[in-house]
């Protein structure tokens, strides 16, 4: 069992900065803390085996350990500390509701209410159907419940509320079909409307707790923090309070689309209103009548489609009326929000690098990763390692492998499983999906996060099919750089999308990682400025600059991503919900907003191939004289990478290819190509436009992994291996080896202040 | 208690209630489920097993077309009930386990401990060979346990 783990609070820090460590244990006591440079990672005894070095550090010690507790489940809390919401004088409420999976428990829709002593008032899910109750807070509790179950994926008018002139509780829905806004349409004969009304004896009390949507309060805790449990699933539009509920001519009125139809609410939270051109980038709700905003915990997807949605405009920024829901989820996280356990401010002569923290307690242990930077504005080396931070957050604590059906078709292997994987399924809930993922009631996750431990992201993991991926394989570039002896310092995609191309300016070389898939268009931007401005670009992965990915305006740490229309993906952005809530901006890949990686790296994903890898043939170009000095060591009549630790192949798991349609420079020199690729490999849904037989890696030829060079502007240039396994077959005999060989004779002239000659 | 909607003379009600319907998909899946699985066990036979047993992955050649077949098949049953491998120790020790939802336990019923992910993904595949309904021990001469 695992019993101790930790996150940081942001992924990088240079030197002078303060970095904070924040670790639970299921049992409290001491921890200890270690820190560690790593430089290899990856187990497998046909590799170098691990390589890290102690630091001496001040972070180094002994420290209190506690088990902290985690908040899940997206909901909107807004605080009343004068009771304005109490509703003991009479409360109605209207709103659209929109329940996903309405059978999944008790689910809170909106409340003002304190489960210990059921004081208060709340819409809340029960058996399927809605119930309005009030509490006295002595215990006693009155209900009326709908005489309908809820159908889910539907959208309701729900008119409710608490009547002290006729000592009565009333709940009113009223299903609101359109041909787009929902399942159902109007060809089905739904007959879900109700109006229900008991006899209420008393008034709601009103404790001491925040208005909740999506949730209700089960404890305050000592820190006046209050706790959240019966977390809706599903979307909710509109939410507006009035002093009575409304009449049954009122309520027919609002379900009929007339807003003002039961007068003017003293509280009405308008979600859309903050909808900008950069799209709603905020945690803020407004509340429109009367001043009581909310806020938003653990980013539910606002500018959801409404119940009004009619289908015609998808971008929301253009149609914000329409995009009045926000979606929850019971299962979603932003920031586990636990309290810090250590800090380091990283020292001045730290040099930068990939380190964890180790923490341990009796027998339990975490690595807790994190990298440091070179001073901000400054190199300390002429080439720079940029780490994907944003594929390690997009990939954090991802169950596909255990829970989707077709995983083990798409690895081509069965699951493997280790401890932190049993983890993550067993006791996963306050760990978090990926962007992979599916929300419980089957909505793709559209948001990750780094401020949670990241199970998935430790030096020694072994991912879902028993192989490295992403971190594990970019420390063995950090392993061969060290053991060639090149200068380098390391940064992130946090410094590339924050910083731009300022972040890669100061460096002659910059050298990607294994899968650096996630990217923002400021990143994209960076590269092109970086490489049109002379700079020189190793593109040592594969599967590159792909999705659309955007971070939060005021959560740097949190990304956002929406499956687009096509891609190699784990789910698909529904009808309407292409375009970033935080950003406004056109979800899916990069290829389909004219920013194919072909046109920036030279080449872009073609296929995945997780059951075998292959090695390059190398092609006329590679022939080419004025490419001699790439080759030097190589004999270029032989296969190149025709081993490694994955799939014993330079070319797998995911690879590109090099495509003048997709914007590859015309210059570009195709150096080789893979070749032996299996009938398990398949071509990428992008590239599928008639779907036909012999889609697969032994019989369509676009499935291959491309080897390419071209210069840029101002003496830069590009090399591309295009593979996701290239990096682990760096190590092979000892790091003698061609694929080495390519990669340091590339890298020794990129590193070179010597301009390079265009070649054409 | 007032129920809006009435229902017009005559006319059959409409739907009241969401937990009175099914997916009718479900009758397909059985129906094509028992074709498949019989088309499938046509298909396995010793050297189908031994092609598994000896590169479970397809590293060293191209699997066969029946192979194929089977594998995609199995590989491809939902992840409820369905067989993994446990790394207890990387490279050194495997066992196998079985799946439930997210957030549930996993089963380990089998104390088997299996030197490589190889080994024991043989193990899954004659695991999975008998739910499709195959006599794997009359297949194999019963020199693999089950």
């Amino acid at each position: 069992m695992i019993g101790l783990r930790g996150y940081t609070d942001r992924p990088s820090a240079a030197p002078g900065e303060r970095l904070t460590f924040h670790v639970s244990c299921d049992e409290p006591g001491d921890i200890e803390a270690r820190l560690f440079r790593v430089i290899v990672g990856d187990v497998n005894p046909a590799g170098p085996g691990p390589r890290e070095e102690a630091i001496d550090a001040p972070v180094n010690g002994t420290y209190r350990g506690i088990s902290q507790r985690t908040q899940i489940g997206g909901y909107v809390e807004v605080p009343d500390p004068d009771g304005r919401l109490a509703g003991g004088d009479g409360l109605g409420l209207h709103l659209f509701v929109y329940p996903t999976i309405p059978a999944a428990g008790r689910q809170a829709v909106i409340s003002r209410w304190d489960d210990r002593d059921a004081a208060g008032w709340a819409l809340t899910i029960e058996d399927g159907t809605l119930t309005f109750a009030v509490g006295d807070g002595s215990g006693a509790v009155a209900r009326v419940t709908a005489s309908k179950r809820l159908f889910p994926h539907t959208w309701y008018s729900v008119a409710a509320g608490y009547d002290p002139d006729r000592g009565t509780l009333t709940i009113d829905q009223r299903t609101v079909v359109s041909s787009t806004n929902g399942l159902a349409g109007p060809v089905v004969p739904l007959a879900g409307d109700s109006r229900d009304v008991t006899p209420a004896p008393f008034a709601p009390a009103a404790p001491a707790v925040p208005a909740v949507i999506a949730g209700l309060v089960e404890e305050v805790d000592g820190g006046g923090r209050a706790w959240v449990a019966a977390n809706y699933n599903g979307k909710v539009d509109s939410p507006r309070l009035y002093r009575r509920p409304p009449a049954d001519g009122a309520a027919a009125r609002l379900a009929a689309g007339d807003l003002d139809g039961a007068g003017r609410p003293f509280a009405h939270w308008d979600f859309a209103a903050g909808i900008g051109r950069d799209g709603i980038g905020t945690d803020t709700v407004r509340e429109v009548a009367g001043g009581l905003h909310g806020r938003c915990v653990n980013t539910p997807a606002r500018a959801s489609t409404g119940w009004n949605w009619d289908g015609e405009e998808d971008r929301f920024v253009h149609a914000p009326e329409q995009y009045g829901a926000i979606w929850f989820h019971d299962d979603s996280i932003d920031d586990s929000r636990w309290e810090p356990t250590a800090e380091l401010t990283v020292p001045d002569d730290l040099r930068s690098g990939c380190y964890v923290l180790r923490v341990t307690q009796g027998d339990q242990r975490d690595d807790i990763p994190f990298f440091v930077v070179p001073p901000r504005g400054t190199a300390t080396a002429p080439i720079a390692l940029l780490v994907p931070t944003w594929s390690y957050i997009a990939y954090a604590n991802v169950r596909t492998s255990p829970e989707a059906d077709a995983a083990q078709v798409v690895f081509a292997h069965p699951t493997v499983m280790g401890p932190r994987a049993l983890e993550l399924q067993q006791r996963g809930a306050p760990y978090g999906l990926s962007v992979y993922d599916l929300h419980s009631d089957g909505q793709g996750s559209q948001y990750s996060t780094w401020r949670r431990p990241i199970l998935n992201l430790r030096p020694n993991y072994r991912y879902v099919y028993d192989a490295t991926w992403n971190f594990q394989s970019d420390l063995h570039i950090v392993g061969w750089l060290e053991r060639m002896g090149f200068d380098y310092d390391v940064i992130t995609d946090d410094e590339l999308h924050h910083e731009g191309v300022a972040a890669l300016k100061p460096y002659r070389a910059v050298i990607t990682g294994s899968h650096p898939e996630y990217y923002s268009g400021r990143m994209i931007d960076a590269w092109e400025e970086f490489l049109a401005g002379g700079g020189r670009g190793m593109y040592l992965g594969g599967n590159g600059m792909y999705w659309v990915t955007s971070a939060h305006p005021e959560k740097p740490y949190l990304l956002e991503v929406r499956r687009g229309e096509s891609g190699d993906q784990g789910w698909r952005a529904r009808p309407g919900e292409l375009f970033h809530h935080t950003t406004g901006e056109r979800g899916g890949l990069w290829r389909h907003r004219a920013r194919a990686p072909q046109k920036v790296w030279g080449t872009g994903m073609t296929s995945h191939m997780l059951d075998t890898s292959a090695p390059y043939h190398l092609l006329a170009d590679a022939h080419d004289p004025r490419v001699d000095w790439i080759f030097e060591g190589v004999d270029r009549g032989e296969p190149l990478g025709d081993y490694g630790l994955i799939g014993d192949g330079a070319a797998g798991q995911e690879v590109d290819r090099y495509d003048l349609a997709l914007g590859t420079p015309p210059h570009a020199l195709l150096l080789g190509s893979s070749y032996g690729h299996t009938y398990y490999d398949m071509l990428v849904p992008e590239d599928q436009f008639f779907p036909h037989a012999g889609m697969n890696g032994v019989e369509h030829p676009l499935i291959r992994t491309d080897l390419v060079y071209f210069t840029t502007p101002n003496g830069g240039a590009m090399f591309a291996a295009s593979s996701m396994t290239w990096s682990t077959s760096l190590p092979h005999d000892d790091y003698d080896n061609g694929v080495s060989r390519v990669t340091a004779n590339v890298l020794r002239r990129f590193a070179d202040e010597e301009p390079l000659p265009l070649v054409s | 208690m007032t129920e809006l909607s009435p229902v017009p003379g005559g006319v059959a009600p409409g739907l009241t209630d969401p937990t009175r319907l099914r997916d009718r998909a479900e009758d397909h899946r059985a129906f094509w489920l028992a074709r498949r699985e019989a088309e499938l066990r046509e298909l396995v036979t010793p050297e189908l097993i031994e092609e598994h047993r000896l590169d479970p992955v397809g590293e060293r050649a191209h699997h066969s077309a029946e192979l194929q077949q089977v594998l995609n098949y199995v590989r491809s049953r939902p992840m409820r009930g369905k067989a993994f491998v446990y790394t207890e120790r990387a490279f050194e020790s495997y066992r196998i386990g079985v799946l439930a939802g997210r957030n549930e336990p996993v089963r380990f019923d089998d104390d088997r401990r299996f030197a490589s992910q190889s080994d024991a993904a043989h193990a899954i595949f004659l695991m999975r060979l008998a739910d499709l309904g195959v006599d794997v021990d009359s297949l194999t001469g019963g020199e693999e346990r089950l």
